[in-house]
């Protein structure tokens, strides 16, 4: 469209003056050479805005690249944001890792981004999505998360880019699904059936902006070490689990992680979007969401109690 | 070569359940037990059949008192539906586990496990031509089965799949020619294989550094890819359990991470590039043979978006 | 020379017992040698140089170079109290049993070594592979020319095998020791090794030298000893990375086309040289 090229290439504008003197570093995406899908990279110098692509073929979590790359400049990082990857940022700075004057956050609107994997052979052309021949309406092959946002719009930003219209009838976020609210045999049934397909390959851990601990609470073999550690310490780390692929342990994988995203999840959907075998693993994550909102009042405005606490080191 | 007309998958598949077969079909994700096929799609699984010979857990022993030996697994297994390329990888994987010191586990299943592959449909991640496969190589399988409309040609590729042909009814022999059946497919990516020197060079180049920002050190390439074997070893159980052999990847942060604290590959990027390395070099050194099949998994599914045909051709530059 | 058992399946640990345990270094890093005994009369034949996995059982496997010739009696490792399975191996007592897998490894070519001189340099906790190679050589003393031993260690209390090294000093044999730190009381040199190595001069003419020890210690060592006028193909080492299955299997020693549990852990200078990765 039009009218979205001339808004991309207004960002691309903006970013390059950033560079000049605000930012060191921004945080963008940029099209893959062989398939029609953007991926997160790093602009240094104005020279190289041209490569930067806004479309709905974003993969990858700008916030969990922001943390990755936080501590090795000393500038000011630039990032484009959807509402999602705000969220992240937002809960990011609540919990002290990220300092806030040290992000420049660019919001976009956004439609939600396109499941490349409904489609075998697609096309992007004039705004039009095209699959071999046929048109595809976008709204039927997004991102389960994406069709569901509770909130397309940026919640932390120093300025938004409105690029993208937010599809009509998309926020179905009230919806509840069979699979987390239905008959409590059919729901163990069917959440053992997704476990088996599990293969514990980590890409949801991975590509989480949450998932930050150095020492992950399921990696089973040796935690974190240093030439300091004594035996005794190695010897006898807790091992939660080993590398038993079952649907039981894969389950106990998932339930630990998604409790320790409590009030934390951004609701991105990276963790869905990663996994290779297509695990509804955000229904976990959308259920904790609902829970910690009508069960204890949560907000995402609060800042959480430990939060408050001095113990917390010195965000980047 | 023979000739059937029909679903020769259902005749063959009823043909090995009755001899004791257990017999597993595609369905989009991995292989699952052909009873409960609902249809047989023709594209590739996500998971490669690297499972049936080298499961993702496979217990070695049992301990308590002292140890016990677990039975070796000796179940008849068919697979019906194969990928060319994960039947040629599976030929590479036999050189890693059957040669040197036998291991016994891998070698009892490959012996009880019927490879019949079909002709694939490739899709946009698919290069197996850069290594000399096409939709219809037949290396590393006991059958194979060319569907073409409403009749089925079958090639007879090792005296066990013969065996298991010469008890069906309804093959008739033809003469017909292969190229008149093969259908050529153009490839959209491509690799060089002979890029031996190359890497050789681009050890210590800034690019792996570069190229490694968009991994994040899952291990989605390296379990899905059908060439990859490497595991761990994990005792389960203190005073009495088993220890088992479970997938690993060297692609998670603590895989060379030694008791001193010492982890020779600390950074992303030199696992990252421990990866192209070890495929396209290192085994080509020790077994002669690149370990990659084209089969594009690792780059379809890839959550950060590394491509593997983008990296080679960066080093050739 | 592998068994008949493990030829059938290599993943299946002997039975060994424990016959004597000594504590080598005490302290936050505790050394112990225990001496082992296979049981229910499977053979164990190895060669200098080759080492073997032990299983604790409910804690893992780890594995040690065999620390003792095959040429005496029973089977010796050294163990440094490290991780899991090494700390569980420091609380066996004599008559405990562990399970051993082996012996696998490219042992040292000590048949080609015949009518050569043996230089050991050894630091720490790495003088463990060469013990097996100097006993062979000082029981087959006819076939080798002058056995030198060079060894130090941080301070006397990281010595390990220290009273067997005095005994083979008193017997006249050509051992040089050292300590890092100046102490009361210590006879010998004060330095590091390879400073030792360069005081001693050793003479590379129809010699070999064998270097064993910390990553820092062996790459100055071999400088001083190229600086002497020795070649790559008379030195060798031993190389360590993390290893699970032992046999050339699950992939995870090698370093780059080379399997440290298979083409290892003793390896030729010559042989390193076109590695890419620093190890």
């Amino acid at each position: 469209m039009k009218k979205e090229e001339s808004k991309i290439s207004k960002i691309k504008d903006r970013v390059a003056k950033l560079l000049e003197k605000d930012v060191s570093v921004f945080i963008a995406y940029e099209r893959m050479p062989f398939e029609l899908k953007d991926r997160l990279t790093i602009i240094s110098s104005p020279k190289e805005v041209d490569k930067i692509s806004v479309s709905p073929f974003m993969v990858g979590s700008p916030a969990r690249m922001l943390l990755e790359i936080g501590g090795i400049d000393d500038g000011k990082i630039g990032i484009i944001a959807r509402a999602c990857d705000t969220r992240a940022i937002k809960q990011l700075i609540k919990e002290g890792k990220i300092k806030r004057e040290r992000v420049y956050i660019m919001g976009i609107t956004c439609g939600g981004m396109v499941n490349t994997r409904k489609l075998r052979s697609p096309r992007f052309e004039n705004g039009r999505l095209y699959d071999h021949d046929r048109e595809v309406h976008m709204k039927d092959v997004l991102y389960d998360t994406c069709s569901r946002c509770e909130d397309p719009l940026p919640v932390l930003y120093d300025e938004v880019f409105d690029v993208f219209d937010v599809f009509e009838g998309v926020s179905k976020a009230d919806e509840s699904t069979e699979e987390i609210e239905g008959d409590r045999e059919k729901r163990w049934s069917y959440w053992m059936g997704e476990m088996e397909k599990c293969i514990r390959c980590y890409a949801c851990r991975s590509a989480c902006p949450m998932c930050y601990c150095t020492e992950c609470l399921v990696d089973p073999i040796n935690l974190a070490v240093s030439p300091f550690t004594s035996a005794e310490e190695k010897a006898s780390y807790p091992r939660f689990l080993g590398k038993t692929i079952s649907a039981e342990d894969n389950l106990f994988y998932h339930i630990i992680r998604v409790l320790h995203h409590a009030g934390r999840c951004a609701d991105c959907g990276e963790c869905e979007r990663a996994c290779p075998m297509d695990i509804p693993i955000r229904e976990l994550e959308r259920k904790m969401r609902e829970v910690v909102r009508d069960v204890f009042g949560y907000d995402d405005d609060e800042i959480p109690f430990l939060a408050k606490l001095d113990m917390i080191p010195e965000g980047r | 070569m023979f000739v059937y007309e029909g679903e020769f998958i259902k005749t063959l598949a009823e043909k090995l359940i009755s001899e004791d077969y257990r017999v597993y079909v595609p369905d989009s994700r991995s292989f699952i037990e052909y009873e409960k096929a609902k249809d047989i799609p023709k594209g590739k699984t996500r998971k490669s059949i690297k499972e049936f010979l080298l499961p993702q857990n496979e217990v070695l022993i049992r301990y308590g008192k002292w140890i016990e030996e677990v039975p070796l697994d000796r179940e008849k297994r068919a697979l019906i539906g194969v990928n060319p390329c994960d039947a040629k990888a599976v030929t590479l994987l036999d050189k890693i586990y059957l040669e040197g010191l036998m291991d016994p586990y891998y070698q009892t299943r490959r012996e009880n496990t019927l490879i019949v592959s079909r002709n694939c449909e490739p899709n946009n991640y698919c290069f197996c031509e850069s290594f000399g496969l096409t939709p219809f190589s037949t290396e590393g399988s006991d059958i194979f089965l060319i569907e073409k409309g409403e009749r089925t040609y079958i090639i007879p590729v090792t005296s066990r799949g013969e065996k298991i042909l010469s008890s069906i009814d309804g093959l008739m022999n033809t003469d017909v020619d292969e190229s008149s059946i093969i259908v050529q497919h153009n490839f959209s990516r491509k690799v060089n294989p002979d890029i031996q020197d190359e890497l050789r060079k681009k050890f210590d180049d800034e690019m792996w550094k570069r190229i490694s920002l968009n991994c994040i050190s899952c291990g989605t390439c390296t379990f899905l890819c059908p060439t990859c074997f490497c595991f761990d070893m994990l005792d389960e159980g203190e005073k009495e359990g088993f220890r088992y052999r479970a997938w690993d990847s060297c692609q998670f942060p603590l895989y060379t991470l030694e008791s001193s604290s010492h982890n020779p590959r600390r950074e992303k990027w030199q696992r990252l590039r421990n990866r192209f390395y070890d495929k396209f070099l290192y085994t080509v050194e020790s077994k002669g043979e690149i370990f990659c099949v084209g089969c594009g998994r690792c780059i379809e599914f890839c959550p950060g978006g590394i491509d593997i045909t983008e990296i080679l051709a960066e080093v050739e530059k | 020379m592998i068994s008949a058992q493990s030829i059938q399946n290599p993943y299946l640990p002997f039975k060994a017992e424990i016959i004597d345990i000594k504590q080598e270094v005490k302290g936050a890093r505790a050394i112990k040698t225990f001496k082992v005994k296979v049981v229910d009369g499977e053979r164990f034949d190895y060669q200098p140089g080759q080492g073997c996995l032990v299983s604790v059982f409910g804690r893992g496997e780890s594995w040690f170079t065999i620390a003792n010739s095959p040429t005496r009696p029973d089977l010796e490792f050294s163990v440094l109290k490290t991780g899991k399975v090494t700390t569980k191996l420091h609380e066996l007592n004599v008559g405990d049993v562990v399970g051993l897998r082996g012996p696998h490894g490219r042992p040292f070519p000590v048949d080609d070594w015949r009518g050569m001189n043996i230089l050991t340099v050894g630091g720490g906790i790495g003088q463990t592979p060469l013990r097996s190679v100097y006993q062979y050589i000082i029981d087959n003393y006819n076939d080798y020319g002058d056995l030198t031993i060079v060894y130090g260690a941080r301070t006397s209390r990281d010595l390990v095998y220290k009273d067997e090294l005095i005994d083979l000093i008193n017997q006249g044999y050509s051992v040089h020791l050292s300590i890092d730190i100046p102490e009361e009381s210590w006879e010998y040199f004060v330095g590091y090794v390879p400073d030792n190595l360069r005081r001693l001069k050793p003479n590379p003419e129809n010699t070999v030298a064998i270097i064993c020890g910390p990553p820092i210690m062996i790459s100055i060592s071999l400088k001083v000893l190229k600086d002497l006028g020795f070649k790559e193909e008379q030195v060798y080492t031993t190389l360590e990375r993390r290893m699970k299955c032992g046999i050339g299997k699950c992939g995870r020693c090698r370093i780059e086309s080379k399997y440290v549990c298979r083409d290892g852990p003793v390896f030729r200078y010559d042989e390193l040289s076109g590695l890419l990765e620093k190890t």
